[in-house]
């Protein structure tokens, strides 16, 4: 068995506030960070937006300008002390920058084409590599924290930033890296919200995952970055490990999941051992919870079969907060696991009342003071792409 | 509410020069066998012909010998195969040649996709509807739009439950797909294979520095061939070394952010390449290690390069 990976810092920024403690204020008064979709989106939805003005684009990184790259900025700020801490104690050359996205910066090129279809050329301030193209967060945030080891994309749909959790492992494992800041960043544009309104799964209301009364899903923006370190003399984790974490692909569908959740099932399995935890030491399960009919049964299924006696065990779903943060649902519901096992309390599934019986899950419905010190977080995506990361509380 | 960008960032952030000085890097090195390489381009059909051709580094020559315009990709059911892009045909082509040459089970290697822009084609037909404030979206598009289309469709077709992840990594994609991968096989053994690819930037976003449409596989195995196994008989018999060593300094600072034009993969990844060829004809490996990045990058602390060897 591995030990565990100290978690030291955390940030998030999404539909529920600019800042962390915005978002998990929110996340435990109960409070949606929902709203309707605005007009240029093109679909009648509502959607998870960072409220508020985005702070604008220090100086020297004016030519990424996009709504990405000022999330990318407002999500690690408030890092840049825990990260300079991180660069003393193991030299900035070993600290990897790993971060899920799948929309990066398409929303300027949606702009961009519609510009030169008007125009007959692109904008002047649209550049490619730093505008769409998925590498630019990277660069976004190594400019502003300076970071110096590996960096890279993860770019699996859905399942982007919970993967980068399994790249970090495997660079800390193999000695390349004495630490890993992952996360993931994804932005609100057209191409996300009217392609999953083209598959015909996006819902007209607020969505309510696990409830009887789901109609889909809503598409969210946002980020968040977790800061993972070796353990050592002088690292000081928040009480909330990464222990193990667990890939799998459906090989059955593009875009359906699997109708047993077998890839499901052995993306929660693999995590488990890896971790070498019994599923009766599973005291919680942030699922993947997305609100589509289709999805929130096999996944149920998939916990059914993995947990059989799920007397201990609770389900929470967080997507009723923010949405579907696509290609940042990973490392943000990571971050709202961390912050359960730091205040031994669960945050309620909103929505989700009346829970959908036949799912035969039980889902925590209200805001409950409960101590759970094995987690599991799931990302489930299209390609049949799954991910389950498991967090637990330090020993 | 982020108070702390009213503060200059020079002031957060420590200068590189210092941190360089204060901790060297440390020296990482990582090792696999090469077992079977692939190759799709529209000029060439398969690895083979890039050699016989005299492995040209401009992709795009034209064979006068008359090439293939589309991927065969027979790995893929036609059903899967019509609704899919030129990338993902030669990503699976590619794949299929690499692994037939060193005898890897499809239903149990990893896969590890690396691309700068991935499904460009699909995606900027998708921007063309998007352009339409009523107009339909095909769901097909949508979901092929993704990064790792190539890596689901493979995984569909050779009924594969095993982990794939697809990647960018910039001016840092060869090396960023080798750590990946080389970390994964030294993580759990097995095979993986590793997928380089690009399409062409399609209008209205051409540029004279992209990428050509292309794909490149590397079947990379933590086990040496078997030569008893008949299916690993035509095998490369190749050890690959990823290492380190920290960056040059004082050669300028380099481009800022984004100003270094679009990064081609292409120039390291065929030096690699030729190498292979060399080595697995038999002829002696060099032994110079092969730079991996495609552009001096003054932000990243090490500076990674391979080196083969014959086994």
């Amino acid at each position: 068995m591995p030990p565990g990976i100290p978690i030291t810092a955390y940030s998030a920024c999404n539909g529920l506030g600019q800042t962390t403690a915005e978002v998990l204020d929110g996340l435990f008064a109960g409070r949606r960070g929902l709203s309707e979709a605005k007009p240029w989106l093109g679909v009648s939805t509502w959607v998870g937006e960072v409220p508020g003005e985005l702070p604008a684009l220090d100086p020297a990184l004016r030519g990424f300008e996009s709504r990405q790259a000022r999330i990318s900025q407002l999500v690690t700020v408030p890092l840049i002390p825990a990260l300079e801490r991180a660069k003393r104690r193991w030299g900035a050359g070993r600290i990897g920058l790993i971060l899920g996205t799948s929309t990066a910066g398409i929303a300027e090129s949606e702009r961009a084409w519609v510009h030169h279809r008007d125009h007959g050329e692109l904008p002047p301030n649209f550049v490619i590599e730093r505008q769409h193209a998925l590498y630019a967060t990277v660069e976004v945030i190594r400019a502003l924290t300076g970071l110096r080891g590996p960096g890279y994309v993860v770019s699996t749909a859905c399942s982007s930033s919970g993967k980068v959790f399994a790249s970090a492992r495997r660079l800390l494992a193999a000695g390349i890296v004495d630490a890993v800041l992952v996360g993931g960043v994804d932005s609100l544009c057209k191409m996300t919200v009217r392609g999953f309104a083209s598959l015909e799964v996006l819902s007209p209301d607020p969505c309510r995952p696990f409830s009887s009364e789901r109609r889909g899903i809503n598409i969210g923006e946002g980020a968040a970055l977790l800061l993972l370190e070796r353990p050592g003399p002088g690292v000081e984790g928040l009480g909330v490990e990464l222990l193990g974490v667990g890939e799998s692909s459906d090989a059955h569908h593009m875009t359906a999941p699997h109708p047993e959740g077998l890839g499901a099932r052995a993306a929660m399995e693999r995590a488990l051992s890896d971790a070498g935890v019994a599923p009766e030491e599973v005291d919680q399960v942030n699922v993947h919870g997305t609100g589509t009919t289709m999805n929130d049964e096999t996944e149920s299924k998939a916990i059914r079969q993995l947990f059989p006696d799920r007397a201990g065990l609770s389900v929470v779903a967080t997507k009723g907060y923010t949405g579907h943060m696509l290609g940042a649902a990973g490392a943000t519901e990571a971050v709202f696991v961390a912050a359960t096992i730091e205040r031994a309390e669960l945050p309620a599934s909103v929505g989700v009342a009346p829970l959908d019986p036949t799912l035969e899950v039980s889902v925590e419905l209200e805001r409950r003071t409960r101590a759970t010190r094995r987690v599991l977080s799931n990302s489930l995506a299209f390609g049949g792409s799954n991910v389950s990361v498991l967090l637990g509380a330090s020993e | 509410m982020s108070a702390s960008l009213t503060e200059p960032l020079a002031e957060l952030v420590e200068s590189s020069a210092n941190d360089e000085g204060a901790a060297p890097v440390a020296r990482v090195e990582l090792r696999a066998y090469l077992r079977g390489v692939g190759m799709w381009t529209p000029a060439h059909a398969d690895f083979d012909a890039w050699v016989a051709a005299g492995m040209p580094e401009d992709l795009h020559v034209e064979d006068p010998a008359g090439a293939p315009s589309r991927p065969p990709a027979s790995l893929l059911h036609p059903r899967l195969r019509r609704r899919t892009s030129t990338l993902t045909r030669a990503a699976v082509s590619a794949l299929e040649a690499a692994t037939g040459q060193g005898g890897a089970a499809l239903d149990a290697v990893r896969f590890v996709l690396v691309s700068s822009f991935g499904e460009i084609e699909t995606t900027v037909a998708l921007l063309a509807q998007l352009g339409e404030p009523e107009g339909p979206i095909s769901p097909t598009k949508f979901h092929n739009s993704v990064h790792n289309t190539a890596t689901g469709y493979l995984s569909i077709a050779s009924g594969n439950h095993r982990e794939a992840t697809a990647l960018a990594g910039g001016p840092h994609n060869l090396e960023i797909g080798l750590l990946e991968a080389l970390a994964g096989l030294a993580e759990v053994g097995g095979d993986v294979v590793l997928i380089f690819a690009e399409e062409l930037l399609p209008a209205p976003f051409t540029r004279a520095d992209a990428d050509p449409t292309f794909a490149v596989a590397l079947h990379l195995s933590s086990a040496p061939p078997d030569p008893s196994e008949p299916a690993q008989a035509h095998s490369l018999e190749l050890e690959l070394c990823v290492a380190n060593r920290p960056a040059r300094v004082g050669e300028g600072s380099g481009p800022a952010p984004g100003e270094a034009g679009l990064p081609s993969m292409v120039p390291p990844l065929v030096e690699l390449l030729r190498a292979v060829a060399v080595a697995g004809s038999g002829a002696l490996a060099t032994k110079r290690p092969i730079p991996l990045a495609s552009t001096h990058d003054p932000a990243q602390a090490s500076e990674w390069s391979a080196t083969l060897t014959s086994v």
